[in-house]
């Protein structure tokens, strides 16, 4: 389907610009929001208390290590072991919230849904909580099996049966109720955030600093192992999601419409329902809560590109990898040397953000 | 078309035995049966909670349900959904986007998967708006547009998706729930001329209807709805009668017949005529 479109129709381009198509338009979107990820990246590699000349540093990567002065070897140091697992966990993180909201928007019929406020990462990151602290007794064998995986497979169940449950709640008779669906997952995210709490009172000092950090969320952490262990995930997803994008579509006119025009909804919502699991529970694993990246990212793209989901999803990929990078150099460096959490500076950002969404909805019914 | 394909074999008839539908534990519709030829404009009339739209719901296999629905000769449970959305377009009595999209964006949406080059989609989605006398309002967003406007939207996107009413010996049908109820006399007589001009090429058409002079104009075939059962069923002159068009919507109607071609119309009687026509002490009438 996508291939007929990414083609330019036999018209040619001019024809393309037709009233109400907004294709073309969300091409050149998706276009500059590459760019601009690759500027945001380039930007956050060479920021930092150390002062890095980032393009001549990434183009001596491939020479070795002998013919390096001792400034270049720091500089590389601290490029491929400090900047570039967290410019990249930043990117997969941010792509991850942005995909994951769009498309629990596009399931849930409603651009309210967002895996950070049904408590979807809530449920992750109890999991994850969890593991932590109760990782080293009787889950012990399983974690050491697991090894880098056991944090985010544990985070994708949490977020799994959180999603399940919030459904199953918001479901009667083949029919979703948004109101019940929203207020289930209020209570469900504070259910999970109670019982993460208590978990603060049996963990140690190393644990108790761990729980710390999903609180808040943070890329301080980054590393190539966590690359290597959410990374697959996130990546499986975002390669999946797009197979969606029709049925998503068809899904804006309901569920009955969309099953008369030849969807399988109900597939279509279990494969959706794992994948936000999957995405959300990888992210969360490695960089906490990190909320209102999921809502703002779609809702802004809605409003310049549209809701087509074959423009909306990659469009997401692309600004949320963009602001949570952007979000993360602010963090590590406008209190240097110290750090704030990221969570802060999105939540600082976002939190703005949707209440105007909020009041520039027009009827209070519509929600 | 060789005559002798299979699919000239199958009848282009829907079938329906022994339907009945339960919601929460209340039977809403019972014992329904009827057998209907693609080539037929259908209307289910009755009055509001009759089952109606249950029925319809049923039949699209939007409902479950016990007893049978066949399509063309396949039971409705063995076609895949898209096979079914090959076979028959649906038009619901309300459609509510959950995003802003715009009038061309709806109607493609009809254009199923696989469809031709880009050319080919734009050329049907103009064709099907300028049909619903929409013509040049493919830039507008669906949420400006008035419920009658939006109605038309709709339809010209379930024409999208059934565009040959009859192709390969294959009958599609088009199902359509109140399809003029919010759309001014012209627009429900294009409407209705467009279901029956779909039913003229080949094409099966059933229609939820209210109005019953609409009906009696252009429905070849009538099934009346009464508390979940079906009542009637035959051709507007044989089932618009005074008696029994009164005991199905539970009102005194006189039926007339309009002078060119003996088209049946109904005339609501006011309640006080009612009386006075049975037996009821009045001094006048209003008729």
């Amino acid at each position: 389907m996508s291939e007929t479109v990414l083609e330019p129709p036999a018209g040619g381009w001019r024809t393309a610009a037709r009233a109400g198509d907004r294709g073309p338009m969300a091409r050149a979107v998706i276009a500059a929001l590459a760019v601009a990820l690759a500027g945001t990246a380039l930007f956050s590699l060479a920021t930092g208390a150390l002062e890095i000349p980032v393009l001549s540093a990434l183009g001596a990567l491939a020479e070795g290590r002998e013919t390096l002065t001792a400034t270049e070897l720091r500089d590389r140091i601290v490029l491929t072991e400090v900047r570039l697992p967290r410019v990249l966990l930043g990117a997969l993180v941010g792509a991850a919230l942005a995909v994951s909201g769009a498309v629990m928007q596009g399931i849930f019929r409603n651009p309210l849904a967002d895996p950070g406020i049904v408590g979807v990462s809530a449920g992750a990151g109890l999991a994850a909580a969890g593991l932590i602290v109760l990782g080293g007794g009787v889950l012990a064998p399983a974690v050491a099996l697991a090894g880098i995986y056991a944090l985010p497979v544990a985070a994708f169940f949490g977020g799994l049966v959180t999603t399940f449950a919030l459904y199953r709640i918001g479901t009667r008779g083949g029919m979703t109720s948004i109101p019940t669906m929203l207020l289930a997952g209020i209570a469900l995210g504070a259910l999970a955030g109670a019982l993460t709490g208590l978990l603060v009172y049996v963990a140690d000092d190393r644990q108790l600093r761990d729980l710390t950090f999903w609180g808040l969320g943070s890329l301080a952490g980054a590393n190539w192992d966590k690359i290597l262990a959410a990374g697959p995930v996130i990546a499986l997803v975002l390669a999946a999601v797009p197979f969606l994008a029709g049925g998503l579509n068809a899904l804006v006119l309901g569920e009955a419409a969309a099953s008369h025009i030849g969807i399988r909804v109900q597939r279509l919502k279990t494969i959706a329902i794992v994948a936000v699991a999957a995405a959300t529970g990888a992210a969360v694993a490695v960089s906490g809560g990190i909320g209102f990246v999921g809502i703002v990212v779609p809702h802004l793209l809605r409003l310049t590109i549209g809701p087509d989901h074959r423009y909306l999803l990659p469009a997401c990929a692309l600004l949320g990898a963009s602001l949570l990078i952007l979000a993360d150099t602010v963090s590590r460096t406008i209190v240097a040397p110290a750090e704030l959490p990221i969570g802060i500076v999105t939540a600082l950002a976002g939190a703005p953000f949707f209440l105007w969404i909020l009041l520039r909805r027009k009827g209070l019914t519509s929600l | 078309m060789k005559p002798d394909t299979p699919q000239m074999m199958t009848p282009p008839r829907l079938e329906v035995r022994d339907l009945g539908v339960t919601l929460s534990g209340k039977p809403i519709v019972t014992g329904v049966g009827f057998s209907v030829p693609a080539g037929t404009l259908t209307a289910i009339v009755g009055p509001n909670g009759s089952g109606k739209s249950t029925v319809m719901r049923a039949v699209t296999g939007e409902l479950a349900h016990s007893g049978a629905v066949r399509i063309n000769g396949a039971t409705l449970s063995s076609l895949s959904p898209a096979a079914l959305a090959a076979l028959r377009g649906v038009l619901p009595q309300h459609t509510s986007l959950s995003f802003p999209l715009s009038v061309m964006e709806v109607v493609r949406l009809g254009l199923l998967p696989p469809f031709g080059p880009g050319n080919d989609r734009d050329a049907r989605v103009r064709a099907a708006l300028q049909r619903v006398d929409l013509a040049g309002f493919e830039g507008r967003a669906y949420h400006s547009l008035s419920g009658g406007e939006q109605q038309r939207v709709q339809l010209a996107r379930v024409l999208c998706q059934v565009w040959e009413p009859c192709s390969a010996g294959t009958a599609r049908w088009l199902f359509l729930d109140e399809p003029v109820s919010s759309l001014d006399i012209r627009h429900q007589i294009l409407i209705m001329r467009i279901a029956a001009d779909f039913a003229a090429r080949g094409g099966g058409v059933v229609a939820v209807m209210h109005d019953l002079n609409l009906t009696a104009m252009f429905a070849g075939r009538l099934l009346v709805m009464k508390s979940g059962r079906l009542l009637a069923d035959g051709a507007p002159e044989a089932v618009l009668r005074d008696d029994l068009i009164s005991e199905a919507f539970d009102h005194p109607l006189r039926v007339g017949a309009l002078p060119a071609r003996g088209t049946p119309f109904v005339l609501p009687q006011a309640a006080q005529a009612a009386q006075a026509a049975q037996g009821a002490t009045r001094e006048t009438s209003l008729v």
